[in-house]
């Protein structure tokens, strides 16, 4: 142990508290849906007492202390003591809120006590009933030599997995044989099974269907706790089953560690759990702690298989695959320019060197990608506290939590989508009694759902409320002066009214949306992230804000284009279609103003010359081509440029990070021929110069 | 008088209630099983002779499996059966318990 730092070990604390947070939070899930089982509450049980006893260890007394009172509580809901209530999950589920802020307080060495702590634990002992014992001789926590154990298996070899096996009547009439089962078992590893016969009676007496056998086996194998499971799959309803890791061979000395000194340790725990009346928190600790590697829990196989790296590292290199592109890029250029014959050796070695690059690009992103599982966690915490705050009743659903984006999209993601949450419990849905009323259940549900979507990732945030109140909507615009009190608009303009700066739908300004912050600001977030925004509702029965992202920040594809001699590069996600001057039908408004005819709209034209500054609007338009860009649902427009060059991936390189921010403009890219081109941003070009949302709209007024 | 019985050749889960039935019908003297033509045993046919064995030596009555098939020594050793537990091996002559190793050709020590 002391070849390894205690940062070392004080890190993987704090990494494996995260996945047992992470655990505990899903089983809480699983308990509120009313889909869980028995081992749910178990696996809830074993985080909650691996943090502690981890804790422990590291002496963070506020962490070990809240988390002992907590444990206490999911002793008596494991023993049966206490009912899965309602009530009782809410509160299990805030003091797992306030479990995981106690350990990222521990984490940034904050310690001591959080507020609101006292008030949980209040709550915690009238739940129970009792005080829980204090917690005695703190520093003796047996399970931190297990945890610390289990660190370091992670990177051996192979294991030795103890299995206790006691089949039932109904395996035997499902025609399972033991036997069997155990030959599977040794197709994973080394197997030895050992019998325990001290319950066969004399024959007088036996049944011969029932079995009065118990095995206990001792596997050693590189397999993970899910293989072994596996093997039991068919049979695991009609058999009692424990599977315990007994570490890594060769912790010590390289030797196994006998069989005998396995069974030493599990039966006497197993029988201790089986006969054993509900027992209580201290004894559960040790039988837990025996079987603490066992059934259900976040398989601990799947760690082997993961290793931790450093996020710069990834960076890093994901900066060099940014570099390659160019490069290759360059070389293709360089390549073209010499002319060869068509069928030639260099060419063809560099459409390779293209595909391997793009593979390495590829796999490169995905070590970027995460899921959105985390995210989401999150937004459950949010939603929980946005509803004791406005006293209504949330139910929160997720899904596709498994959907993976890029890291820094997601963490970019969590302000705007947490605004969006808010919202929709504070806005979108309605009271209980109004609920009520119309024939809703009480409990409102808030759906967060994400998909990937051709090459996007959508998420969409739903309510089933009454839907946005569009008379109220405009109206509210009207008295702000943000639409004009003629304009015809549809109904999805009004939902776009939203959006607007400066709009705030509630008169009053609830403890929720006190920021000051506006779906306004929520939008231009996931703006910047390249991502768009859209509405969806229903009168009575709900809103959808869907979110559309890219899957990556660090490459996109992107239309270069030609501008007053200069060369820049417009994403694809925003270009509807590129129309011929000559063809278009383009009418002029006022002294200078021009528009198009498209699609049964009039979409105002915009010179990104002089947007620029480069130059003056040309009158004649011949020869230039029209880029038809959209930002949201409902604006639209016209970019006037010169040429169109190339579709292709382009490297985003940020601005921000090396220059500063410039309006109009995303970040820039290093092209082929090594010249660096801006990327546009259209939607700040159209706010600007076309004006915000009513422009168009006022325009197909004019029609 | 010694009496003899000749084991299935699949003792499997169904198999164990017979196999219990004919035992117990041959209680109250000493027994030999032949078990040369098994090419099948599973946990509850093991279990009955386990209990067998133990019901035999409550009784007083000598039990034991003469030459065993490789397939039943298999069954033993895959469901960690000790030799003992079942009267394999069994001196008829001694009397005493001679454990044998699973897996070692019993055919020779245990041949009259």
């Amino acid at each position: 142990m002391s070849s390894v730092s205690s940062d070392d070990f004080r890190d993987s604390f704090f990494q494996e508290c995260e996945e047992l947070l992470e655990a505990m939070q899903d089983g809480f899930a699983l308990m509120v849906s009313g889909a869980h089982e028995a081992e749910t509450v178990h696996a809830v049980f074993r985080a909650v007492h691996s943090i502690k006893g981890g804790a422990g260890a590291f002496g963070f007394d506020a962490l070990v202390a809240f988390a002992h009172h907590f444990e206490t509580a999911l002793d008596k809901l494991r023993s049966g003591d206490l009912e899965a209530g309602e009530e009782t999950l809410m509160l299990f589920q805030r003091c797992g809120d306030h479990l995981a802020d106690l350990v990222s307080a521990a984490r940034d060495e904050a310690g001591g006590p959080l507020p609101g702590g006292e008030e949980l634990r209040e709550e915690l002992d009238s739940l129970i009933g009792e005080q829980p014992q204090e917690e005695e001789g703190l520093p003796a926590f047996e399970p931190v030599v297990l945890d610390l154990d289990a660190m370091g298996e992670a990177q051996e070899g192979p294991g030795s997995i103890s299995i206790l096996f006691e089949p039932e009547a109904d395996l035997f009439r499902s025609n399972n044989e033991p036997a069997l089962l155990f030959r599977s078992l040794e197709r994973l590893g080394r197997l030895e099974a050992r019998a325990d016969l001290s319950r066969v009676p004399l024959l007088e007496d036996l049944d011969p269907e029932q079995c009065h056998i118990q095995w206990q086996l001792g596997l050693e194998t590189e397999e993970s706790e899910g293989e072994i499971r596996a093997v039991f799959e068919f049979v695991e309803d009609a058999c009692r089953l424990e599977i315990s890791s007994l570490g890594a061979a060769g912790l010590e000395d390289g030797d196994l560690p006998s069989l005998e000194d396995l069974i030493s340790v599990s039966p006497e725990a197993s029988l201790l759990a089986e006969t054993a009346p509900p027992p209580p928190a201290q004894t559960a600790e040790k039988t837990e702690s025996a079987t603490e590697k066992t059934s259900g829990g976040p398989p601990r196989g799947a760690a082997t298989a993961t290793i931790r790296v450093d996020l710069d590292r990834v960076d890093k290199l994901i900066n060099l695959v940014g570099e390659l592109v160019i490069k290759e890029a360059m070389l293709s250029q360089s390549i073209a320019q010499l002319e060869l014959p068509s069928e030639n050796e260099v060419s063809g070695g560099l459409e390779s060197l293209k595909q391997l690059a793009g593979e390495i690009q590829e796999g490169v992103m995905a070590i970027r990608a995460q899921p959105v599982k985390p995210m989401f966690q999150r937004m459950a915490r949010i939603v929980r506290e946005a509803a004791t705050a406005t006293g209504k009743r949330v139910r929160l659903v997720t899904q596709g939590e498994h959907t993976e984006v890029d890291k820094t999209v997601i963490e970019r993601l969590i302000d705007p989508l947490t605004h969006m949450i808010r919202n929709a419990v504070d806005h979108g849905l309605e009271s209980p009694e109004a609920r009520r009323e119309a024939g809703k259940p009480e409990e409102g549900t808030v759906i967060l759902s994400a998909a990937h979507r051709s090459g996007r990732v959508m998420i969409d945030i739903s309510d089933d409320g009454g839907g946005i109140n569009r008379e109220k909507v405009r109206k509210i615009a009207e008295s702000k002066g943000l639409v004009s009190p003629e304009a015809d608009l549809s109904a999805v303009e009004i939902d776009n009214l939203l959006f607007l700066p400066g709009f705030s739908s509630k008169e009053q300004v609830s403890e929720l949306s006190g920021r000051g912050v506006g779906l306004d600001v929520a939008r231009s977030e996931v703006q910047t992230l390249g991502g768009r925004v859209s509405i969806a509702s229903t009168p009575g029965e709900g809103t959808t804000f869907s979110i559309s992202l890219p899957l990556t920040l660090a490459v996109m594809e992107g239309m270069v284009i030609e501008v007053a001699g200069q060369t820049m590069v417009v994403p694809i996600t925003a270009i509807q279609e590129s129309l011929q001057t000559r063809t278009a039908e383009i009418h002029s408004i006022g002294a200078t103003g021009r528009v198009v005819a498209n699609r049964e709209r009039l979409v105002p034209i915009v010179d990104l010359g002089e947007t620029f500054g480069l130059r003056r609007t040309p009158q004649n338009l011949d020869g230039h081509v029209l880029l038809m860009v959209e930002t949201d649902s409902t604006t639209h427009c016209a970019l006037i440029v010169d040429a169109i060059q190339d579709q292709r991936q382009v490297v985003i390189k940020s601005l921000e990070t090396n220059y500063g921010h410039v309006h109009g403009v995303a970040a820039a890219t290093i092209l082929g021929d090594g010249r660096i081109a801006l990327i546009i941003d259209p939607d700040s070009i159209i706010r600007d110069t076309v004006g915000a949302a009513g422009a168009d709209l006022q325009l197909q007024l004019a029609r | 008088m010694d009496q003899n019985l000749k084991l299935s050749t699949r003792l499997d889960g169904p198999a164990a209630g017979s196999l219990a039935g004919e035992l117990t019908a041959l209680r109250g003297g000493p027994l030999t099983l032949e078990a040369g033509g098994v090419d099948f045993i599973g946990a509850l046919s093991l279990q009955v002779l386990v209990a067998a064995h133990r019901q035999w030596k409550a009784d007083e009555q000598l039990f034991r499996i003469d030459a065993p098939s490789d397939a039943f020594l298999e069954g033993c050793r895959l469901l960690g059966i000790p030799s003992e537990e079942i009267g394999l091996g069994e001196d008829p002559d001694a009397g005493g318990e001679t454990a044998v190793e699973p897996g070692t050709d019993l055919a020779v020590e245990v041949s009259e």
